[in-house]
C-alpha cells in the first residue's frame, strides 16, 4: 500500500474512533520577509532555525524578519543570552524584547509568551547560549512549548547554533557566505545572498 | 405600585458571622458590652433570649459561642444589602439596620424565582441569609419579609395577616399586654373588633396599630444614594505569615466583590490592596486593570503575581481590598485594528516576565541618543507605528556578548593576528580597522576605544581595545 493511502486509512481510523474531531489547519503566518515566507511558517507550531556562527546569516535573518514582521504582527523576542543589538534597526521598531540571562530563564519566558495568546510571532534566540545549557533543555520541554503554541496559535521560531529540537514542525538552516567587507554593504544587498533551506519538515494529516 | 422589603434576620450576628459560614450551624450569640453587665443582644441558640447575661446564657446553652459586635462589618453589610436592592430598582430606602425597602418598577412583574435568583442567591454567596417580602405598601412588605421563607409575595393582605400574631405589628409592650389580657392574640382577632371601640379604650396608639393590622398605609420612601464603595476588609484573629492563606482570603474577597458588582452591572477598573502589619506599618498597592473585568481567576492571578515578589518583615494582621467600579466596555474593535485579544492576559504576562527577568529587561528596545557603544535600554511596552527608514540600513547585524568577553589578542603590524578567549581561539585571517572612538570626554562617563572587525575560521568578530585590554564585543551574523 503506498504511503499516501496508508495515511488516508489512518485518518479514517482516527475519525471513526474519535469522531469528527478535525485537526484544524492553523494556516501560515505572513511575515513579510520573502525568503522566509516561501517556506510557509506555520501558525501554532514550532520552527527551528539553525544558524551556525561560522557562516554568518542568523543575525541578518533575524533583523530582516523583525523589520518586516513587526509592522504586521505583535512580535516578542526572547533573547536567551541578551545578545540582540537593536542598533541598526529601523526607528520605531516596537516589539517585546525579553532580555534573559540563560537558556533555562529563556525557556520560562517562552512558556509565558507562547501561552499568552496575544502574540502572533514569538522568536527565541539561543545562538549565543553555551552548548552545555542547550543540552540541558530536555525534549519534553520542547514538546510542551509546541503544545502551547498549538493551543494559542502563536508562530514560534527558535534560533539555535546547531540542531536541537527533535520535534520541531520544520527545521531550517540559514547561512551566508560573505567576505569581511560585507560588513559595510547595505542590508538590501546582503539579504538576497542569504541561503535558507529546509532540513526537515513534518506534515500534518491534512497536509499529507 | 408594589414594594419589596429585604430583611436580614439577626442582622448584627449575620454581619459578624459573614466570613464564617460554619458558625451558622452552632449555637452563637452576640454580646453587647455597653451596659453595666455584658448581655445577649442577639442569639441563634436554644433557650437563650435577648437580654440575658452571659452567665445565664452559657448556663442554659453550654456550647454557646460568643461574638462581639463589629460596627465596620455592620456598615459593610448594610451597604451590601442596599447594593443588592439596587439591582431591582434605583428607588431604595435604608429602612433600618438589616432592612432595605425598594419601590419596584410598575412595568416589571417579579416572580418568586426572580427574587431568589437576583437577591437571595447572590446574597447567600456573600454569606447572608435574606428574606424578601413583596406587598402593595412598604410596611406590609416588611411584615411579609419577616415571615418569608425566603420569599413571600402578598397578594391578599387580609388572608396573610389573619393568622399572624399581634406581636408581629410591633406594638408597645403595654398595649400588647392589654390585648393579650383580652385574649386577642392574632391580627385576625384584632381586626374583628370594632375600630371605634378599640380606639376609645386604648387611645390614638391603637388607631395606628389598627391601620397596620389592616395592611398599613402607603408612605413615600426616603430614597438613599447607594454608596459606590465596593470594599471588603477584615482584621485577622491570627496573623498571616505566608502567601497561601493570604491568597485564600483575597480570593474570597474577589468573589464577593465580583458578586456585588454583578448585581449592579459593573466591572472592576481598579483594585486597591492594603495590608496592615503587626508592627503598625501598612502596604498599599493600586492595580489598574487594562480591560475592566469581574473575572475572579484573572484578578487572583494578578494579585498572586505581585505578591509572589513581595516580602514583609512582620506578619499581616489586617487586609482590605477595594474595587473601583466601571461600566463594562461595549466597544467593538475596528476590522483593521490590531487590538489585543485579551489585554488583561497580556498585562499579566508582562508582569510575570518582569518578575522573571527584571522590570528593566522587558519592554521595547530603545537606542539612546549617544555614540557610546551598546547604548540601549528598554522602555515600557507600548504599541506604536513604525516610521519608514529614510536611509537604507547597512552592515551585517551583530550578536553582542553582554558583558563583552575578555580576550588576549596578539598583533602583527599593529593588526590583530591571533585571538585567545574562553569562546574561541585561533588565527585572524583578515582584519578591518582600527576605528577609534571616544565620547563623554567632558564628564565622568568619558570613554575611548579602538574597534576592529576580524575574520576567523569561527566567524566574523568585533574586537575592541579599551586602554590596554582587549574584549570581544560580539559576533556578526
Amino acid at each position: 500500500m503506498a504511503a499516501p493511502e496508508k495515511i488516508l486509512l489512518l485518518r479514517r481510523l482516527l475519525e471513526e474512533k474519535h469522531g469528527s474531531a478535525a485537526l484544524a489547519s492553523s494556516g501560515s503566518l505572513d511575515t513579510g520577509l520573502e525568503s522566509l515566507d516561501r517556506f510557509h511558517l506555520a501558525k501554532g507550531s514550532l520552527t527551528e532555525v539553525v544558524a551556525d556562527s561560522r557562516h554568518p546569516g542568523g543575525a541578518l535573518l533575524l533583523a530582516g524578519l523583525l523589520a518586516k514582521a513587526v509592522p504586521r504582527h505583535r512580535v516578542a523576542l526572547i533573547d536567551g543570552r541578551d545578545a540582540f543589538d537593536p542598533i541598526g534597526m529601523p526607528e520605531g521598531t516596537a516589539f517585546l524584547w525579553i532580555r534573559c540571562a540563560s537558556a533555562p530563564q529563556a525557556v520560562k519566558a517562552a512558556d509565558l509568551v507562547v501561552r499568552d495568546g496575544n502574540i502572533s510571532l514569538a522568536i527565541m534566540l539561543l545562538t549565543l547560549n553555551p552548548a552545555s545549557e542547550l543540552r540541558r533543555i530536555q525534549a519534553n520541554i520542547w514538546h510542551r512549548l509546541q503544545m502551547l503554541a498549538e493551543k494559542s496559535g502563536t508562530a514560534f521560531l527558535v534560533f539555535t547554533p546547531s540542531a536541537q529540537i527533535g520535534n520541531a514542525r520544520m527545521r531550517l538552516s540559514v547561512s551566508g557566505h560573505f567576505p569581511l567587507g560585507a560588513i559595510e554593504s547595505t542590508r538590501n544587498e546582503l539579504e538576497p545572498r542569504l541561503a535558507l533551506s529546509v532540513e526537515r519538515r513534518r506534515y500534518s494529516l491534512e497536509e499529507a | 405600585m408594589s414594594y419589596a422589603a429585604l430583611f436580614l434576620p439577626g442582622f448584627r450576628l449575620q454581619a459578624v458571622l459573614r466570613g464564617a459560614p460554619e458558625a451558622h450551624h452552632v449555637p452563637v450569640a452576640l454580646v453587647d458590652s455597653t451596659g453595666t453587665k455584658p448581655r445577649i443582644a442577639e442569639a441563634w441558640a436554644p433557650q437563650v433570649e435577648v437580654g440575658m447575661t452571659v452567665t445565664q446564657a452559657t448556663a442554659r446553652c453550654p456550647g454557646l459561642q460568643l461574638k462581639a459586635p463589629d460596627v465596620g462589618q455592620e456598615t459593610s453589610a448594610q451597604e451590601i444589602l442596599l447594593q443588592a436592592a439596587q439591582g431591582l430598582s434605583p428607588f431604595v430606602e435604608s429602612t433600618g439596620p438589616g432592612i432595605a425597602t425598594v419601590e419596584l418598577p410598575p412595568e416589571k412583574h417579579f416572580t418568586e424565582t426572580d427574587f431568589e435568583e437576583r437577591i437571595v442567591g447572590p446574597l447567600k454567596r456573600l454569606g447572608f441569609r435574606v428574606r424578601v417580602g413583596v406587598a402593595d405598601n412598604a410596611d406590609l412588605a416588611l411584615l411579609a419579609a419577616r415571615y418569608a421563607d425566603p420569599v413571600r409575595i402578598v397578594t391578599e393582605p387580609e388572608s396573610f395577616l389573619q393568622d399572624l400574631p399581634t406581636a408581629a405589628l410591633d406594638p408597645e409592650p403595654d398595649l400588647l399586654s392589654v390585648l393579650d389580657g383580652w385574649g386577642i392574640r392574632t391580627i385576625g382577632e384584632l381586626t374583628e373588633l370594632p375600630m371605634t371601640k378599640v380606639c376609645e379604650r386604648l387611645g390614638s396608639r391603637a388607631l395606628q396599630l389598627w391601620q397596620r393590622a389592616r395592611g398599613g398605609q402607603p408612605r413615600p420612601l426616603k430614597i438613599v444614594k447607594i454608596p459606590e464603595a465596593f470594599e471588603e476588609k477584615t482584621d485577622l484573629e491570627y496573623p498571616i505569615e505566608t502567601l497561601e492563606p493570604l491568597l485564600f482570603l483575597l480570593k474570597d474577597f474577589l468573589e464577593r466583590l465580583s458578586c456585588r458588582l454583578e448585581q449592579v452591572y459593573r466591572v472592576m477598573a481598579r483594585l486597591r490592596l492594603v495590608l496592615r502589619f503587626d508592627d503598625g506599618t501598612t502596604y498599599e498597592k493600586c492595580f489598574a486593570i487594562p480591560s475592566p473585568t469581574r473575572n475572579v481567576a484573572l484578578l487572583c492571578r494578578m494579585l498572586q503575581t505581585h505578591l509572589e515578589n513581595f516580602t514583609a518583615s512582620s506578619p499581616i494582621v489586617g487586609l482590605e481590598l477595594k474595587a473601583t467600579p466601571a461600566l463594562p466596555s461595549s466597544e467593538q474593535s475596528g476590522l483593521l485594528e490590531r487590538g489585543l485579544k485579551d489585554p488583561n492576559q497580556f498585562a499579566d504576562t508582562l508582569a510575570r516576565l518582569q518578575a522573571l527577568v527584571g522590570a528593566d529587561r522587558v519592554g521595547v528596545p530603545h537606542v539612546e541618543d549617544s555614540h557610546r557603544p551598546d547604548a540601549v535600554t528598554v522602555e515600557p511596552y507600548v504599541e506604536k507605528p513604525m516610521l519608514p527608514t529614510a536611509t537604507p540600513l547597512t552592515g551585517l547585524p551583530l550578536f553582542r556578548f553582554r558583558p563583552p568577553l575578555a580576550a588576549t589578542v596578539r598583533t602583527e603590524a599593529e593588526k590583530p593576528s591571533y585571538i585567545a578567549s574562553p569562546r574561541f581561539q585561533g588565527r585572524v585571517s583578515e582584519a578591518l580597522g582600527p576605528w577609534k572612538m571616544r565620547g563623554n570626554w567632558w564628564d565622568l562617563l568619558a570613554w575611548a576605544r579602538e574597534e576592529w572587525d576580524v575574520a576567523t575560521e569561527n566567524g566574523f568578530y568585533r574586537l575592541a581595545r579599551i586602554g590596554k585590554h582587549w574584549v570581544i564585543e560580539g559576533i556578526y551574523g
